[in-house]
Protein backbone atom coordinates (compact mmCIF):
# COMPACT_ATOMS: atom_id res chain seq x y z
CA UNK A 1 0.00 0.00 0.00
CA UNK A 2 3.16 2.35 0.92
CA UNK A 3 4.75 1.71 -2.37
CA UNK A 4 1.45 2.35 -4.11
CA UNK A 5 0.93 5.51 -2.19
CA UNK A 6 4.74 6.73 -3.02
CA UNK A 7 4.28 5.62 -6.80
CA UNK A 8 0.95 7.67 -6.44
CA UNK A 9 2.73 11.06 -5.11
CA UNK A 10 5.90 10.54 -7.50
CA UNK A 11 3.22 10.42 -10.57
CA UNK A 12 2.06 13.79 -9.80
CA UNK A 13 5.30 15.31 -8.92
CA UNK A 14 6.85 14.78 -12.16
CA UNK A 15 7.94 17.25 -14.01
CA UNK A 16 8.50 17.95 -18.15
CA UNK A 17 9.50 21.26 -20.50
CA UNK A 18 7.00 24.23 -20.48
CA UNK A 19 6.43 24.55 -23.88
CA UNK A 20 2.73 22.66 -24.09
CA UNK A 21 1.57 24.49 -20.67
CA UNK A 22 2.32 27.82 -22.87
CA UNK A 23 1.03 26.75 -26.03
CA UNK A 24 -2.40 26.10 -24.16
CA UNK A 25 -2.19 29.55 -22.25
CA UNK A 26 -1.90 31.14 -25.58
CA UNK A 27 -4.76 29.11 -27.38
CA UNK A 28 -7.44 29.34 -24.25
CA UNK A 29 -5.90 33.12 -23.48
CA UNK A 30 -7.93 33.93 -26.53
CA UNK A 31 -10.26 31.98 -26.21
CA UNK A 32 -11.23 34.15 -23.06
CA UNK A 33 -10.42 37.28 -25.03
CA UNK A 34 -13.11 36.00 -27.39
CA UNK A 35 -15.66 35.11 -25.39
CA UNK A 36 -15.46 38.88 -23.48
CA UNK A 37 -15.32 40.53 -26.73
CA UNK A 38 -18.27 39.04 -27.60
CA UNK A 39 -20.27 40.43 -24.74
CA UNK A 40 -18.72 43.58 -25.09
CA UNK A 41 -19.33 43.83 -28.33
CA UNK A 42 -22.23 42.07 -29.67
CA UNK A 43 -24.31 42.48 -26.72
CA UNK A 44 -25.17 45.14 -23.91
CA UNK A 45 -23.45 43.77 -20.58
CA UNK A 46 -25.23 45.84 -18.46
CA UNK A 47 -28.49 43.80 -19.64
CA UNK A 48 -26.38 40.59 -19.00
CA UNK A 49 -25.04 41.79 -15.67
CA UNK A 50 -25.86 45.16 -14.23
CA UNK A 51 -29.15 45.33 -11.55
CA UNK A 52 -32.48 46.21 -13.22
CA UNK A 53 -32.31 49.81 -11.73
CA UNK A 54 -29.03 50.27 -13.69
CA UNK A 55 -30.00 48.74 -16.73
CA UNK A 56 -30.05 44.96 -16.14
CA UNK A 57 -33.08 42.42 -16.66
CA UNK A 58 -32.51 40.80 -14.08
CA UNK A 59 -31.86 41.48 -10.66
CA UNK A 60 -29.68 38.38 -10.42
CA UNK A 61 -27.63 37.53 -7.25
CA UNK A 62 -24.52 38.03 -5.87
CA UNK A 63 -23.14 34.71 -6.29
CA UNK A 64 -20.37 33.28 -3.43
CA UNK A 65 -18.37 34.93 -1.30
CA UNK A 66 -15.75 35.05 -3.91
CA UNK A 67 -17.57 37.44 -6.07
CA UNK A 68 -17.18 40.81 -6.47
CA UNK A 69 -20.69 41.28 -6.37
CA UNK A 70 -21.11 40.44 -2.95
CA UNK A 71 -18.79 42.98 -1.96
CA UNK A 72 -19.99 46.41 -4.78
CA UNK A 73 -23.35 46.87 -5.99
CA UNK A 74 -24.32 45.80 -9.74
CA UNK A 75 -24.06 49.47 -10.71
CA UNK A 76 -22.67 50.27 -14.56
CA UNK A 77 -19.18 51.80 -13.13
CA UNK A 78 -19.24 48.52 -11.25
CA UNK A 79 -20.21 45.78 -13.91
CA UNK A 80 -17.83 47.72 -16.78
CA UNK A 81 -15.02 48.10 -14.18
CA UNK A 82 -15.64 44.62 -13.77
CA UNK A 83 -15.62 43.50 -17.39
CA UNK A 84 -12.99 45.55 -18.02
CA UNK A 85 -10.24 44.35 -15.61
CA UNK A 86 -11.24 41.02 -17.33
CA UNK A 87 -11.02 41.84 -20.51
CA UNK A 88 -6.97 42.96 -19.12
CA UNK A 89 -7.00 39.81 -17.23
CA UNK A 90 -7.71 37.46 -20.27
CA UNK A 91 -5.27 39.63 -22.55
CA UNK A 92 -2.26 39.44 -19.75
CA UNK A 93 -3.00 35.72 -19.24
CA UNK A 94 -2.99 35.42 -22.95
CA UNK A 95 0.59 37.25 -23.52
CA UNK A 96 2.00 35.77 -20.45
CA UNK A 97 2.52 38.76 -18.40
CA UNK A 98 2.33 37.95 -14.47
CA UNK A 99 0.33 34.72 -15.76
CA UNK A 100 -0.97 33.23 -12.28
CA UNK A 101 -2.15 36.51 -11.13
CA UNK A 102 -3.78 37.04 -14.58
CA UNK A 103 -5.49 33.90 -14.11
CA UNK A 104 -6.69 34.82 -10.97
CA UNK A 105 -7.85 37.95 -11.80
CA UNK A 106 -9.87 36.75 -14.88
CA UNK A 107 -11.18 34.13 -12.95
CA UNK A 108 -12.74 36.48 -10.04
CA UNK A 109 -13.76 38.85 -12.68
CA UNK A 110 -15.75 35.65 -14.49
CA UNK A 111 -16.73 34.01 -11.57
CA UNK A 112 -18.51 37.49 -10.17
CA UNK A 113 -20.16 38.08 -13.91
CA UNK A 114 -20.95 34.47 -14.09
CA UNK A 115 -22.47 34.61 -10.56
CA UNK A 116 -24.78 37.59 -11.46
CA UNK A 117 -25.92 36.10 -14.64
CA UNK A 118 -27.47 32.50 -14.04
CA UNK A 119 -30.09 33.16 -16.17
CA UNK A 120 -27.82 33.52 -18.93
CA UNK A 121 -25.27 30.86 -17.80
CA UNK A 122 -24.48 27.86 -20.05
CA UNK A 123 -21.90 25.26 -20.21
CA UNK A 124 -19.27 27.52 -22.11
CA UNK A 125 -19.17 29.50 -19.04
CA UNK A 126 -18.26 26.17 -16.78
CA UNK A 127 -15.61 25.45 -19.13
CA UNK A 128 -13.76 28.46 -18.85
CA UNK A 129 -14.18 28.66 -15.65
CA UNK A 130 -13.12 25.19 -14.52
CA UNK A 131 -9.70 25.66 -16.65
CA UNK A 132 -9.29 29.26 -15.15
CA UNK A 133 -8.79 27.84 -12.16
CA UNK A 134 -6.77 24.98 -13.25
CA UNK A 135 -4.15 28.06 -15.05
CA UNK A 136 -4.05 29.60 -11.46
CA UNK A 137 -2.45 26.64 -10.51
CA UNK A 138 -0.61 26.37 -13.08
CA UNK A 139 3.16 27.75 -13.75
CA UNK A 140 1.95 28.39 -17.70
CA UNK A 141 4.08 31.79 -18.07
CA UNK A 142 7.20 29.75 -18.10
CA UNK A 143 7.28 29.39 -21.84
CA UNK A 144 6.08 31.76 -25.02
CA UNK A 145 5.28 34.38 -22.42
CA UNK A 146 6.23 38.24 -21.28
CA UNK A 147 7.30 36.68 -17.90
CA UNK A 148 9.96 34.21 -19.48
CA UNK A 149 11.12 37.29 -21.74
CA UNK A 150 11.31 39.29 -18.85
CA UNK A 151 13.34 36.71 -16.56
CA UNK A 152 16.22 35.84 -20.23
CA UNK A 153 16.34 32.61 -18.74
CA UNK A 154 16.17 29.56 -20.45
CA UNK A 155 12.67 27.61 -20.32
CA UNK A 156 13.29 25.14 -17.09
CA UNK A 157 11.08 22.22 -16.14
CA UNK A 158 8.14 22.82 -14.47
CA UNK A 159 5.21 20.17 -12.91
CA UNK A 160 3.51 18.49 -14.99
CA UNK A 161 0.13 18.30 -12.78
CA UNK A 162 -1.36 21.16 -13.65
CA UNK A 163 -1.24 20.02 -17.28
CA UNK A 164 -2.17 16.80 -16.24
CA UNK A 165 -5.10 18.24 -14.29
CA UNK A 166 -6.27 19.87 -17.19
CA UNK A 167 -6.03 16.33 -19.70
CA UNK A 168 -8.56 15.11 -16.80
CA UNK A 169 -10.54 18.33 -16.75
CA UNK A 170 -11.30 17.31 -20.61
CA UNK A 171 -11.79 14.12 -20.05
CA UNK A 172 -14.12 14.68 -17.34
CA UNK A 173 -16.12 17.22 -19.68
CA UNK A 174 -16.91 14.19 -22.20
CA UNK A 175 -17.06 11.36 -20.63
CA UNK A 176 -19.52 12.94 -18.29
CA UNK A 177 -21.40 14.54 -21.17
CA UNK A 178 -21.35 10.95 -22.68
CA UNK A 179 -22.32 9.27 -19.90
CA UNK A 180 -25.36 11.54 -19.13
CA UNK A 181 -27.06 10.49 -22.17
CA UNK A 182 -29.17 8.04 -21.21
CA UNK A 183 -31.95 9.04 -22.76
CA UNK A 184 -33.71 6.70 -25.41
CA UNK A 185 -32.75 9.19 -27.88
CA UNK A 186 -29.63 8.37 -27.45
CA UNK A 187 -30.00 4.68 -28.20
CA UNK A 188 -31.25 1.91 -30.01
CA UNK A 189 -34.34 2.18 -28.27
CA UNK A 190 -35.35 5.21 -29.68
CA UNK A 191 -33.25 4.97 -32.62
CA UNK A 192 -30.82 7.49 -32.11
CA UNK A 193 -32.36 9.76 -32.98
CA UNK A 194 -30.71 12.88 -30.29
CA UNK A 195 -29.55 14.68 -32.76
CA UNK A 196 -32.57 14.90 -34.94
CA UNK A 197 -34.28 16.25 -32.24
CA UNK A 198 -31.50 18.76 -31.36
CA UNK A 199 -31.63 19.90 -34.57
CA UNK A 200 -35.26 21.23 -34.10
CA UNK A 201 -35.16 22.86 -31.56
CA UNK A 202 -35.53 26.72 -32.13
CA UNK A 203 -32.74 28.85 -30.70
CA UNK A 204 -30.07 26.22 -30.25
CA UNK A 205 -30.30 24.92 -33.89
CA UNK A 206 -29.09 27.47 -36.54
CA UNK A 207 -31.78 26.85 -38.88
CA UNK A 208 -35.09 25.03 -38.73
CA UNK A 209 -34.27 21.37 -38.97
CA UNK A 210 -37.05 20.49 -41.62
CA UNK A 211 -34.02 19.57 -43.51
CA UNK A 212 -32.75 16.91 -40.88
CA UNK A 213 -35.03 13.99 -41.50
CA UNK A 214 -33.34 14.38 -45.35
CA UNK A 215 -30.27 13.33 -43.89
CA UNK A 216 -32.03 11.45 -41.18
CA UNK A 217 -29.25 8.14 -41.10
CA UNK A 218 -26.40 10.65 -41.04
CA UNK A 219 -28.02 12.10 -38.02
CA UNK A 220 -28.52 8.48 -36.49
CA UNK A 221 -24.60 7.84 -37.14
CA UNK A 222 -23.88 11.00 -35.93
CA UNK A 223 -25.36 10.52 -32.61
CA UNK A 224 -23.98 7.02 -32.07
CA UNK A 225 -20.43 8.34 -32.84
CA UNK A 226 -21.06 11.64 -30.55
CA UNK A 227 -22.50 9.33 -27.82
CA UNK A 228 -19.50 6.68 -28.03
CA UNK A 229 -16.39 9.38 -28.67
CA UNK A 230 -17.46 10.87 -25.86
CA UNK A 231 -17.87 7.78 -23.61
CA UNK A 232 -14.66 6.52 -24.60
CA UNK A 233 -12.81 9.03 -24.29
CA UNK A 234 -11.34 8.12 -21.06
CA UNK A 235 -8.66 5.97 -24.09
CA UNK A 236 -6.96 9.60 -25.05
CA UNK A 237 -5.44 9.98 -21.32
CA UNK A 238 -4.83 6.33 -20.89
CA UNK A 239 -2.74 6.20 -23.99
CA UNK A 240 -0.68 8.96 -23.09
CA UNK A 241 -0.61 7.55 -19.80
CA UNK A 242 0.50 3.76 -21.32
CA UNK A 243 2.54 5.24 -24.13
CA UNK A 244 5.31 6.03 -21.08
CA UNK A 245 6.20 2.68 -20.00
CA UNK A 246 6.46 -0.77 -22.66
CA UNK A 247 4.15 -3.78 -21.87
CA UNK A 248 3.66 -7.16 -22.91
CA UNK A 249 0.16 -6.64 -21.73
CA UNK A 250 -2.28 -7.08 -24.20
CA UNK A 251 -4.79 -4.45 -22.97
CA UNK A 252 -2.11 -1.71 -22.18
CA UNK A 253 -0.24 -2.65 -25.91
CA UNK A 254 -4.05 -1.81 -27.49
CA UNK A 255 -3.70 1.27 -25.00
CA UNK A 256 -0.35 2.49 -25.89
CA UNK A 257 -1.36 2.41 -30.13
CA UNK A 258 0.05 6.04 -31.02
CA UNK A 259 -3.30 6.81 -33.35
CA UNK A 260 -5.45 7.50 -30.71
CA UNK A 261 -4.80 10.37 -29.50
CA UNK A 262 -4.80 11.86 -33.41
CA UNK A 263 -7.69 9.88 -33.92
CA UNK A 264 -9.88 10.90 -30.69
CA UNK A 265 -8.94 14.43 -31.56
CA UNK A 266 -9.78 14.22 -35.19
CA UNK A 267 -12.86 13.42 -34.47
CA UNK A 268 -13.69 15.68 -31.88
CA UNK A 269 -12.64 18.84 -33.93
CA UNK A 270 -15.11 17.44 -36.69
CA UNK A 271 -17.69 17.07 -34.30
CA UNK A 272 -17.20 20.87 -32.87
CA UNK A 273 -16.33 22.27 -35.79
CA UNK A 274 -19.41 20.81 -36.96
CA UNK A 275 -21.44 22.01 -33.94
CA UNK A 276 -20.33 25.44 -35.54
CA UNK A 277 -21.96 25.15 -38.23
CA UNK A 278 -25.53 23.56 -37.72
CA UNK A 279 -25.65 24.96 -34.13
CA UNK A 280 -25.88 28.09 -32.10
CA UNK A 281 -23.82 27.16 -28.62
CA UNK A 282 -21.77 30.19 -28.40
CA UNK A 283 -18.47 30.05 -27.83
CA UNK A 284 -18.29 25.73 -26.58
CA UNK A 285 -17.03 24.89 -29.38
CA UNK A 286 -14.02 27.19 -29.45
CA UNK A 287 -13.02 26.99 -25.81
CA UNK A 288 -13.07 23.22 -26.32
CA UNK A 289 -10.54 23.36 -28.74
CA UNK A 290 -8.96 25.92 -27.50
CA UNK A 291 -7.72 23.28 -24.62
CA UNK A 292 -6.65 20.32 -26.81
CA UNK A 293 -3.05 21.57 -26.95
CA UNK A 294 -3.04 20.52 -23.68
CA UNK A 295 -3.16 16.79 -24.83
CA UNK A 296 0.34 17.78 -26.82
CA UNK A 297 3.76 16.66 -25.62
CA UNK A 298 6.37 19.66 -25.18
CA UNK A 299 8.43 17.97 -27.83
CA UNK A 300 5.90 17.94 -30.20
CA UNK A 301 4.60 21.67 -29.56
CA UNK A 302 8.57 22.39 -30.08
CA UNK A 303 8.90 20.54 -33.66
CA UNK A 304 5.69 22.15 -34.67
CA UNK A 305 7.35 25.48 -33.77
CA UNK A 306 10.37 24.69 -35.46
CA UNK A 307 8.09 23.73 -38.30
CA UNK A 308 6.37 26.99 -38.25
CA UNK A 309 9.08 29.52 -37.51
CA UNK A 310 12.18 27.63 -38.65
CA UNK A 311 14.40 30.70 -37.01
CA UNK A 312 13.28 29.56 -33.12
CA UNK A 313 15.68 28.41 -31.27
CA UNK A 314 15.49 24.33 -30.30
CA UNK B 1 6.67 24.69 2.38
CA UNK B 2 9.97 22.46 2.90
CA UNK B 3 10.59 20.25 -0.02
CA UNK B 4 10.04 17.04 1.58
CA UNK B 5 6.22 17.95 2.19
CA UNK B 6 5.55 19.29 -0.84
CA UNK B 7 5.45 15.83 -3.06
CA UNK B 8 2.87 14.36 -0.83
CA UNK B 9 0.73 17.45 -0.46
CA UNK B 10 0.40 17.89 -4.24
CA UNK B 11 -1.13 14.34 -4.40
CA UNK B 12 -3.01 15.56 -1.74
CA UNK B 13 -4.45 18.32 -3.34
CA UNK B 14 -4.84 16.68 -6.48
CA UNK B 15 -6.83 13.91 -5.02
CA UNK B 16 -8.87 16.18 -2.89
CA UNK B 17 -9.74 17.75 -6.51
CA UNK B 18 -10.96 15.05 -7.88
CA UNK B 19 -13.10 13.84 -5.32
CA UNK B 20 -14.87 17.10 -4.91
CA UNK B 21 -15.17 16.85 -9.06
CA UNK B 22 -16.18 13.03 -8.93
CA UNK B 23 -19.11 13.56 -6.25
CA UNK B 24 -20.27 16.79 -7.89
CA UNK B 25 -20.51 14.79 -10.99
CA UNK B 26 -22.82 11.56 -10.04
CA UNK B 27 -25.95 11.87 -12.43
CA UNK B 28 -29.02 13.48 -10.51
CA UNK B 29 -32.41 14.18 -11.54
CA UNK B 30 -32.62 17.98 -11.80
CA UNK B 31 -36.36 18.13 -10.21
CA UNK B 32 -38.68 15.86 -8.51
CA UNK B 33 -41.36 17.93 -7.70
CA UNK B 34 -45.23 16.31 -8.87
CA UNK B 35 -45.14 19.40 -11.35
CA UNK B 36 -41.64 18.60 -12.99
CA UNK B 37 -42.80 14.43 -13.62
CA UNK B 38 -46.50 15.34 -14.52
CA UNK B 39 -44.79 17.54 -17.87
CA UNK B 40 -45.06 15.34 -21.20
CA UNK B 41 -41.30 15.01 -21.88
CA UNK B 42 -40.36 14.03 -18.68
CA UNK B 43 -43.84 11.52 -18.34
CA UNK B 44 -43.02 9.94 -21.50
CA UNK B 45 -39.03 9.41 -20.30
CA UNK B 46 -39.74 7.76 -17.08
CA UNK B 47 -42.16 5.57 -19.31
CA UNK B 48 -39.51 4.41 -21.76
CA UNK B 49 -37.24 3.75 -18.52
CA UNK B 50 -39.92 1.86 -16.77
CA UNK B 51 -40.41 -0.13 -20.12
CA UNK B 52 -36.91 -0.75 -20.21
CA UNK B 53 -36.32 -2.07 -17.28
CA UNK B 54 -39.09 -4.35 -17.22
CA UNK B 55 -38.00 -5.57 -20.15
CA UNK B 56 -34.88 -6.75 -18.65
CA UNK B 57 -36.38 -7.74 -15.57
CA UNK B 58 -35.23 -5.28 -12.88
CA UNK B 59 -38.82 -3.89 -12.16
CA UNK B 60 -42.11 -5.23 -11.61
CA UNK B 61 -44.07 -6.16 -14.20
CA UNK B 62 -47.36 -3.97 -13.08
CA UNK B 63 -46.95 -0.38 -14.46
CA UNK B 64 -48.49 1.77 -11.74
CA UNK B 65 -46.22 -0.15 -9.24
CA UNK B 66 -42.97 0.05 -11.35
CA UNK B 67 -42.99 3.46 -12.08
CA UNK B 68 -43.60 3.84 -7.93
CA UNK B 69 -40.60 1.66 -7.46
CA UNK B 70 -38.49 3.73 -9.44
CA UNK B 71 -38.86 6.92 -8.29
CA UNK B 72 -38.43 5.51 -5.29
CA UNK B 73 -34.71 4.56 -6.10
CA UNK B 74 -34.36 7.66 -7.49
CA UNK B 75 -35.02 9.57 -4.02
CA UNK B 76 -33.25 6.91 -1.71
CA UNK B 77 -30.00 7.97 -4.05
CA UNK B 78 -30.55 11.79 -3.43
CA UNK B 79 -31.11 11.62 0.03
CA UNK B 80 -27.18 10.17 0.30
CA UNK B 81 -25.99 12.29 -2.41
CA UNK B 82 -27.21 15.77 -1.62
CA UNK B 83 -25.34 15.87 1.33
CA UNK B 84 -21.84 14.82 -0.28
CA UNK B 85 -22.65 17.20 -2.68
CA UNK B 86 -23.11 20.06 -0.27
CA UNK B 87 -19.73 19.00 1.12
CA UNK B 88 -18.14 19.03 -2.35
CA UNK B 89 -19.47 22.32 -3.14
CA UNK B 90 -17.41 23.87 -0.18
CA UNK B 91 -14.33 23.58 -2.06
CA UNK B 92 -15.54 24.35 -6.03
CA UNK B 93 -17.90 27.40 -5.60
CA UNK B 94 -15.56 29.54 -4.80
CA UNK B 95 -13.03 28.68 -7.58
CA UNK B 96 -15.88 28.95 -9.63
CA UNK B 97 -15.77 25.43 -10.59
CA UNK B 98 -19.11 23.58 -9.77
CA UNK B 99 -19.90 21.66 -12.64
CA UNK B 100 -22.33 19.17 -14.18
CA UNK B 101 -22.10 18.82 -17.80
CA UNK B 102 -25.12 18.02 -19.21
CA UNK B 103 -25.50 18.50 -22.53
CA UNK B 104 -28.15 17.45 -24.17
CA UNK B 105 -28.88 14.64 -21.52
CA UNK B 106 -30.67 12.76 -20.99
CA UNK B 107 -32.11 13.45 -24.08
CA UNK B 108 -33.30 16.42 -26.17
CA UNK B 109 -36.46 17.59 -25.49
CA UNK B 110 -38.97 16.55 -28.07
CA UNK B 111 -41.33 19.49 -27.37
CA UNK B 112 -39.65 22.43 -27.30
CA UNK B 113 -40.65 25.75 -26.05
CA UNK B 114 -40.64 29.50 -27.53
CA UNK B 115 -41.46 32.62 -25.95
CA UNK B 116 -43.76 34.77 -27.21
CA UNK B 117 -44.16 38.72 -25.76
CA UNK B 118 -47.42 40.13 -26.58
CA UNK B 119 -48.05 43.73 -25.08
CA UNK B 120 -50.99 45.77 -24.82
CA UNK B 121 -50.49 49.36 -25.13
CA UNK B 122 -51.94 52.27 -23.05
CA UNK B 123 -56.15 52.87 -23.72
CA UNK B 124 -56.51 50.07 -25.46
CA UNK B 125 -58.11 46.96 -24.49
CA UNK B 126 -55.95 44.12 -26.38
CA UNK B 127 -52.57 42.43 -26.29
CA UNK B 128 -50.66 42.80 -29.55
CA UNK B 129 -47.71 40.16 -30.46
CA UNK B 130 -44.57 42.05 -30.13
CA UNK B 131 -41.77 39.28 -29.83
CA UNK B 132 -42.12 36.08 -31.12
CA UNK B 133 -39.60 33.13 -30.74
CA UNK B 134 -40.03 31.01 -33.23
CA UNK B 135 -37.52 30.32 -36.51
CA UNK B 136 -37.70 32.84 -38.92
CA UNK B 137 -39.66 35.64 -36.89
CA UNK B 138 -38.08 39.08 -36.07
CA UNK B 139 -37.63 37.78 -32.45
CA UNK B 140 -36.15 34.94 -33.35
CA UNK B 141 -33.50 37.20 -35.35
CA UNK B 142 -32.74 39.14 -32.52
CA UNK B 143 -32.05 36.58 -29.72
CA UNK B 144 -28.66 36.72 -28.53
CA UNK B 145 -27.93 32.75 -27.54
CA UNK B 146 -27.73 34.18 -24.33
CA UNK B 147 -31.18 35.48 -24.81
CA UNK B 148 -31.97 31.71 -25.33
CA UNK B 149 -31.12 30.43 -22.29
CA UNK B 150 -33.04 32.46 -20.06
CA UNK B 151 -36.10 32.11 -22.11
CA UNK B 152 -35.33 28.05 -21.70
CA UNK B 153 -34.97 28.69 -18.16
CA UNK B 154 -37.94 30.60 -17.74
CA UNK B 155 -40.34 28.44 -19.81
CA UNK B 156 -40.27 25.81 -17.03
CA UNK B 157 -43.33 27.08 -14.15
CA UNK B 158 -41.99 28.98 -11.23
CA UNK B 159 -39.17 32.16 -11.45
CA UNK B 160 -42.15 34.42 -10.86
CA UNK B 161 -39.66 37.18 -9.93
CA UNK B 162 -37.66 36.96 -13.21
CA UNK B 163 -40.77 36.44 -15.24
CA UNK B 164 -42.10 39.93 -14.48
CA UNK B 165 -38.14 41.43 -14.69
CA UNK B 166 -38.11 39.60 -18.35
CA UNK B 167 -41.80 41.57 -18.73
CA UNK B 168 -41.03 44.68 -17.09
CA UNK B 169 -37.40 44.61 -19.49
CA UNK B 170 -39.63 44.01 -22.79
CA UNK B 171 -42.10 46.94 -22.41
CA UNK B 172 -39.00 49.27 -21.77
CA UNK B 173 -37.87 48.38 -25.18
CA UNK B 174 -41.32 49.04 -26.61
CA UNK B 175 -42.01 52.06 -25.30
CA UNK B 176 -38.37 53.14 -26.12
CA UNK B 177 -39.94 52.15 -29.65
CA UNK B 178 -43.02 53.54 -29.21
CA UNK B 179 -42.19 56.89 -27.28
CA UNK B 180 -46.37 57.89 -27.59
CA UNK B 181 -47.54 54.68 -26.78
CA UNK B 182 -46.48 53.30 -23.44
CA UNK B 183 -47.34 49.67 -22.67
CA UNK B 184 -49.67 49.21 -19.75
CA UNK B 185 -49.17 45.54 -19.17
CA UNK B 186 -47.26 42.37 -20.42
CA UNK B 187 -47.65 39.28 -21.33
CA UNK B 188 -45.05 36.28 -21.29
CA UNK B 189 -46.41 33.13 -22.75
CA UNK B 190 -44.33 29.73 -24.32
CA UNK B 191 -45.44 28.05 -27.47
CA UNK B 192 -45.04 24.40 -26.81
CA UNK B 193 -44.07 23.02 -30.41
CA UNK B 194 -43.98 19.42 -30.88
CA UNK B 195 -41.17 17.52 -33.22
CA UNK B 196 -42.85 14.80 -34.87
CA UNK B 197 -40.59 11.42 -35.14
CA UNK B 198 -38.30 11.76 -38.05
CA UNK B 199 -40.86 8.42 -39.68
CA UNK B 200 -43.74 10.83 -39.11
CA UNK B 201 -42.44 13.23 -41.47
CA UNK B 202 -41.34 10.63 -43.97
CA UNK B 203 -44.86 9.55 -43.61
CA UNK B 204 -46.23 12.91 -44.30
CA UNK B 205 -48.30 12.98 -41.70
CA UNK B 206 -49.43 16.78 -40.38
CA UNK B 207 -47.54 18.91 -37.66
CA UNK B 208 -49.16 19.06 -34.27
CA UNK B 209 -50.30 22.05 -33.44
CA UNK B 210 -48.64 23.91 -30.82
CA UNK B 211 -50.20 24.90 -27.34
CA UNK B 212 -49.75 28.15 -25.98
CA UNK B 213 -48.90 27.67 -22.04
CA UNK B 214 -48.14 29.28 -19.07
CA UNK B 215 -49.61 32.47 -19.94
CA UNK B 216 -48.18 35.14 -17.30
CA UNK B 217 -49.56 38.58 -17.17
CA UNK B 218 -47.50 41.80 -15.41
CA UNK B 219 -49.77 44.77 -15.50
CA UNK B 220 -47.22 48.12 -15.12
Amino acid sequence: MKQLWQRYVSFWNETEAPETLGAVRITFGLALLANILEQLLHTDVLELYADPSAGGIFSGTSGSWSSIFSYLPATAEVVYGVAVVHLLGALLLTVGLFSRLSALLALVTYHSLAGRMYMYRFDADTVYLVFLWLFVLAPSGSWGSLDARWRGTAAALIPAWPRRLMIAQLTIIYVRTGLIKMGSTWSFSDGWSALYYALNLPGLARWPGDWVVMVYPLSQVATFVAKWWEITFLIVPLSLYFQRTPSHHLLRRVLAWQGWRPLYLGVGMLMHLSLILVMNLGLFPIVMMAVYPCLARPEEVRRLLQRVMPSQPS
Amino acid sequence: MTSRLRPPLVALFVTLHFLCIGIYLLPFPPRMDAKTLAMPDVRDEIHRVVQFFQQVGLLSPASGEAHTQLLTWVRQYETLHQPMRQLARLYLEPIGSVQTWNMFGGTPPRRPRVILVEIQPQNTSGFQLYLDGRWGTSGDETFNFRHRKAQERLSVDGRKRERTEYARYWARRWNQAHPGQPAQAVRISFLELQTPPARAVQAGKPPVPPRVLLPFVVRL
